[in-house]
C-alpha cells in the first residue's frame, strides 16, 4: 500500500463561475473568472503559484491538446503546467495530480483549473473523439449508461419512480444555487412523463451540456496559516482505471462500477474512514444520470449493492438527511462541463466545509468526499476532504 | 449428382403498402406491399443474410467459391463476392466472382457454377444474390419492384434437388435498363414488352428445355417464373402447356418483383413442399432467358429447410408513408457524417471486424471481443487463439437511444453473448423498439452503417430470429 498524504497538502482557496448556457464568455473569459475567484479566496497572487494542472476534456479551440490553453487564459507563463484528461474524471484527478505534487515536497503551492467549453463546438457540445469506427457507432453517452441502469432493474427491480426521486432531489438543490446552470425544482411527474433520452432515462434523468470553470489552489499544509486560517485539508485520493470498453468484458455485469469501489477504497484507507455512511458528513457525486447516483451510493460503500434505491426513497441523502449528496444540485442540476465538474465539487465540498453554503449548507460537516466515474465506469477518481 | 445442396433468403423486414404509392401520385392504389429496405440494408447485406441461412450461420467449411449476382450492387468497382466471402468467413482460397447487368445475374452464376462443378474444379459454391430495385419515382416500376436477397449451395452431395439441364437464349430487347450513373430504372413497359420481350424468351427457353429432355409440361410438377408484374409469367408457362396449379405464385402481391434475387427465392419455396422425384422448371427472364430442369432428390425428406416464405414474410414492418420509404432508400446519399477510414485498419482489423473472430484464452477459457492480446479475465498472455464467434445469441442489457443522430430513432442499442462466448455491443435492427427484452435471442447480421465520403462501412448488428 502506497504512504497516505492525509493532512499534508491544503486547500486554501476555491473559485467558481456560474455553470449555464455561457453563450457570451469564451475559453478564456471562464478560466480566468473561476481562477482570480480562487486566487483572491487564496490571498494569493499568480506569481506565487509554483505549478498548475488543467483539468480539461476539449481544450481551447486552437489551442492543441496541451496544457498551453490555461497558460495563454491567465498569461501565466514559464511555469511548470500539464493538462490530465481521464474522461469525466478529469477534474478530480487534475485535482489528485497538484496534491501528490505538493505533498511530495517539489512544490509549495499549486494551481488547478477545470474548464469546459461546449457551446461554441458543433453538435451540441456532444460530438464524440477518439471513438472507434464501429465498435461505439449508435453510442451516446445516456446510451451507455442506460445499459447499466437496464440491468440493474433488471436484477434488483429499481424503478423509474425511484430514479425520478434523484432528480427531484438534486433539482430542489440547484434551485437553492445561484452559481447552478438549471436552478428549478422539477416534480415527480415532470420528470416521468419528459420525453425519453436513452431508456429508461428520460430528459430530467440525465445532466445538462454546460459551460463552466472552477478552481482550486493547493499548498503545503505547513503553509496554509500563511493564506488563511480556516483552510480545508485534503485525507486521501484515489483513481482506479478500468476496461474503456467495459461493454465488451464478458464478466462486466452492469450493475456498478469497479473503479469507483476501488477509487474510493484508496481514499478511504488513507484517510482512516472504515465506516463511510457515518463518517463522511457531505458528498459530492457523479451523477451524470439518476441511476448513477444510486449506483454510487453502493459502489462508494455507503450501502450494499442492491441497496441503493433505500437512501434516496428514505430521504437520507437529501440536504438534511444523515449523508447529504450533491447539495449543489450535482451534474444534474449544476451541470458537467466535463474537466471543470471535478473542481467544481472540490469547490462545494470546500465551501460546505466552512460553512459558507448558505441556503443549501448542510448541518456541521466535518468530512467531505469528492466523486467522479466516466466511461463509463471505465475511471473512477476520489478526494476525501476535511476540516483540520 | 449435381444439384441444389441447400437454399435461403431474405426478404427486408420493412414493406410499404402499395396504397401509399396511389396515394403519393395520386393515381389508383395497387394491390398488395412492396418488400423495402431499411436504412442499413443494401444488395449485399441482403445477399450476407441469404448465405447466412444457407451456411445455418456459421457451417463454412466445405465451400469453395462464393459468387455474387445482383443488378445493384453497392460497388461498381470492388467485388461484392470478395466481400461475402470474408464476412462468411470463407478461406482466402476459395473463389470469388460477381455476375451483373442483367436479371439474369443469378441463373448466370448457376450455369457458371454448374459448368464449375462439372469440370471438378470446384466442389460446393455458394451462390448469393441481393437486389435494391428503384424504379423512377412516380412510375408504376416504384411500386412493383422489390427488395430482397436469396442464395443457393450447388454442390455433388447431400443434393436437394438434381440439375437435370440447362438451356439459355439471349436477346437484345430493350425491357429494363440502367445507363451508367442512372439512379433508377428505366423502361417503356407495355404490353409489347411484355409479349415480345418477356414471354417470348421464357417460352423459347422453356420449350428448348422440355424438347431436350423429352418431357411435356404434364411431367413437370411445378413452373417457377418471377413475374414482372403478377400476370405475364402465367400467360408465358399456359404458352407451354402448364395448366394454372402448377405454376408457382411468384410473390408479387406480397413482395414485388425482386430482380436477381427472385429465381432462388422461388426456388426455395418450391422446394418447401416439393416431393421426391418431381420435376421443376425453374424459367428466369432477363436479356433472353435461362432455363433450369431439376429433379427433387429423397434428400429432401431429410433436410429441414428455412421457416416457409409465408412465414418469413409474415413477420413484417409496414412503414406509414412513401416518404419514410423514400427517406430510408436515400439516407446514405445525403448524410456523409463518417470520416474516412483508412485501409490500414480496415485490413488489419478484417479478421474481427469482418470475419467476427475473437480470442480465447486457452487458459480460462473466456472468449472475447475485439481480438486481444492479453486475456481479460486471467491475464495470460502466451497462451490466446484466434476463433470464429458464433452469429447467436441473446441480448444481455440495451437502450433505446433518442438522442443519436439516425435516420430512424429510437437505435437499439445492445450488449449481446454470443453462443460459446464473446460479447458484443452492437445496434439492433429490424424489431419494433417496443418488444426487445433482456435475454431475446438474436442473430448477428451484417449491416450498412454511417456512410464514409468515399466508401461502403459496414459492421455487424443485431436483430430477433426471424
Amino acid at each position: 500500500m502506497a504512504t497516505s498524504l492525509k493532512d499534508q497538502v491544503a486547500v486554501i482557496g476555491v473559485g467558481c463561475i456560474k455553470f449555464g448556457d455561457n453563450f457570451d464568455q469564451g475559453y478564456e473569459d471562464m478560466a480566468v473568472d473561476a481562477a482570480y475567484a480562487a486566487f483572491h479566496d487564496a490571498h494569493i497572487s499568480p506569481e506565487e503559484i509554483d505549478a498548475a494542472w488543467l483539468g480539461t476534456y476539449s481544450p481551447a479551440q486552437g489551442h492543441g491538446k496541451a496544457a498551453v490553453s490555461l497558460g495563454d487564459a491567465l498569461r501565466l507563463y514559464d511555469k511548470p503546467i500539464s493538462r490530465v484528461e481521464n474522461f469525466c474524471a478529469t477534474g478530480t484527478d487534475a485535482f489528485r495530480h497538484a496534491v501528490l505534487a505538493v505533498a511530495s515536497g517539489m512544490y509549495d503551492t499549486a494551481l488547478v483549473l477545470g474548464v469546459e467549453k461546449y457551446k461554441d463546438r458543433p453538435g451540441r457540445g456532444l460530438a464524440r473523439e477518439g471513438v472507434h469506427p464501429y465498435y461505439h457507432d449508435g453510442s451516446t453517452a445516456p446510451g451507455l449508461f442506460a445499459l447499466a441502469a437496464t440491468r440493474y432493474m433488471h436484477e434488483f427491480g429499481l424503478t423509474r419512480e425511484t430514479l425520478a426521486k434523484v432528480a427531484v432531489k438534486n433539482h430542489h438543490n440547484g434551485a437553492l444555487n445561484a452559481k447552478a446552470h438549471l436552478q428549478k425544482e422539477v416534480t415527480l411527474e415532470t420528470v416521468l412523463t419528459a420525453p425519453v433520452v436513452a431508456y429508461p432515462f428520460g430528459l430530467y434523468d440525465c445532466c445538462p451540456t454546460t459551460d463552466g470553470a472552477a478552481a482550486a489552489i493547493v499548498c503545503r499544509a505547513d503553509l496554509a496559516k500563511k493564506y488563511r486560517t480556516d483552510h480545508i485539508l485534503v485525507k486521501g485520493v484515489g483513481l482506479s482505471v478500468t476496461s474503456g470498453r467495459p461493454f465488451m468484458d464478458p464478466n462486466f455485469d452492469y450493475l456498478g462500477f469497479r473503479a469507483t469501489q476501488n477509487a474510493s477504497a484508496q481514499a478511504y484507507a488513507m484517510a482512516g474512514i472504515t465506516d463511510p455512511l457515518k463518517e463522511i458528513d457531505v458528498a459530492e457525486v457523479h451523477d451524470c444520470f439518476t441511476w448513477t447516483e444510486i449506483s454510487n451510493y453502493e459502489d462508494l460503500g455507503f450501502i450494499q449493492k442492491g441497496q441503493g434505491a433505500k437512501l434516496i426513497e428514505e430521504g437520507r441523502t437529501a440536504l438534511e438527511g444523515d449523508i447529504p449528496v450533491n447539495p449543489s444540485g450535482g451534474l444534474k442540476s449544476f451541470g458537467h462541463p466535463i474537466g471543470a465538474s471535478g473542481v467544481r465539487m472540490v469547490y462545494e465540498i470546500v465551501t460546505q466545509l466552512r460553512g459558507e453554503a448558505g441556503l443549501r449548507q448542510v448541518k456541521d460537516p466535518k468530512m467531505g468526499l469528492v466523486h467522479n466515474v466516466g466511461g463509463p465506469g471505465a475511471v473512477s477518481c476520489v478526494a476525501v476532504l476535511g476540516q483540520p | 449428382m449435381i444439384g441444389i445442396t441447400s437454399c435461403g433468403y431474405h426478404v427486408p423486414f420493412c414493406r410499404l403498402e402499395r396504397a401509399h404509392f396511389g396515394q403519393a401520385w395520386d393515381r389508383r392504389p395497387g394491390k398488395g406491399e412492396r418488400a423495402a429496405i431499411y436504412f442499413d440494408e443494401d444488395a449485399l447485406t441482403l445477399g450476407f443474410e441469404a448465405a447466412q441461412r444457407c451456411l445455418e450461420y456459421r457451417d463454412n467449411k466445405d465451400v469453395d467459391a462464393l459468387f455474387f449476382a445482383s443488378t445493384s450492387a453497392p460497388f461498381w468497382q470492388r467485388s461484392t463476392a470478395s466481400f461475402l466471402a470474408a464476412a462468411c468467413d470463407l478461406s482466402a482460397l476459395c473463389e470469388t466472382s460477381d455476375f451483373g447487368g442483367s436479371l439474369r445475374s443469378a441463373t448466370a452464376a448457376l450455369r457458371a457454377g454448374v459448368d464449375a462443378l462439372n469440370s471438378r474444379r470446384l466442389s460446393n459454391i455458394l451462390i448469393a444474390t441481393g437486389e435494391v430495385r428503384d424504379g423512377q419515382p412516380g412510375e408504376s416500376e416504384e411500386e412493383w419492384f422489390g427488395d430482397a436477397g436469396s442464395a443457393v449451395t450447388i454442390g455433388r452431395e447431400n443434393v436437394l434437388a438434381e440439375i437435370l439441364g440447362l438451356a439459355t437464349c439471349s436477346s437484345n430487347f430493350w425491357d429494363e435498363w440502367r445507363r451508367d450513373g442512372d439512379d433508377f430504372i428505366q423502361t417503356q413497359a407495355s404490353r409489347f414488352s411484355t409479349e415480345r420481350g418477356y414471354q417470348k424468351s421464357l417460352v423459347t427457353v422453356g420449350r428448348t428445355l422440355l424438347e431436350k429432355h423429352g418431357l411435356q409440361a404434364r411431367h413437370v410438377a411445378t413452373v417457377i417464373c418471377p413475374s414482372p408484374d403478377g400476370r405475364a409469367h402465367s400467360a408465358a408457362a399456359k404458352q407451354l402447356g402448364f395448366q394454372e396449379p402448377q405454376i408457382l405464385d411468384p410473390f408479387f402481391v406480397d413482395i414485388g418483383a425482386t430482380g436477381s434475387a427472385a429465381p432462388f427465392l422461388l426456388l426455395a419455396k418450391a422446394l418447401e413442399v416439393a416431393r421426391p422425384g418431381e420435376l421443376l422448371l425453374l424459367l428466369n427472364y432477363g436479356d433472353g432467358a435461362d432455363g433450369v430442369l431439376l429433379r427433387v432428390t429423397e434428400e429432401i425428406r431429410k433436410r429441414p429447410l428455412q421457416s416457409s416464405l409465408s412465414d418469413h414474410i409474415s413477420e413484417r414492418r409496414l412503414y406509414a408513408s412513401y416518404q419514410i420509404f423514400r427517406k430510408m432508400r436515400s439516407y446514405y446519399g445525403e448524410h456523409q457524417e463518417a470520416a474516412e477510414l483508412s485501409n490500414v485498419l480496415l485490413e488489419k482489423e478484417e479478421s474481427q471486424n469482418v470475419r467476427l473472430h475473437g480470442t480465447l484464452c486457452l487458459s480460462c477459457g473466456t472468449r472475447q471481443y475485439p481480438l486481444t492480446r492479453v486475456c481479460s479475465v486471467c491475464k495470460n498472455h502466451d497462451s490466446l487463439q484466434e476463433v470464429p464467434l458464433a452469429h447467436t445469441g441473446q441480448v444481455f442489457t440495451f437502450t433505446r437511444d433518442h438522442l443519436y443522430v439516425a435516420p430512424d430513432s429510437p437505435t437499439i442499442m445492445s450488449v449481446v453473448d454470443v453462443d460459446q462466448g464473446g460479447r458484443l455491443y452492437l445496434q439492433m435492427t429490424d424489431v419494433d423498439p417496443e418488444d426487445v427484452r433482456i435475454g431475446d435471442a438474436v442473430v448477428l447480421t451484417l449491416r450498412r452503417r454511417k456512410e464514409g465520403p468515399t466508401m461502403h462501412n459496414y459492421y455487424w448488428k443485431c436483430r430477433p430470429v426471424r
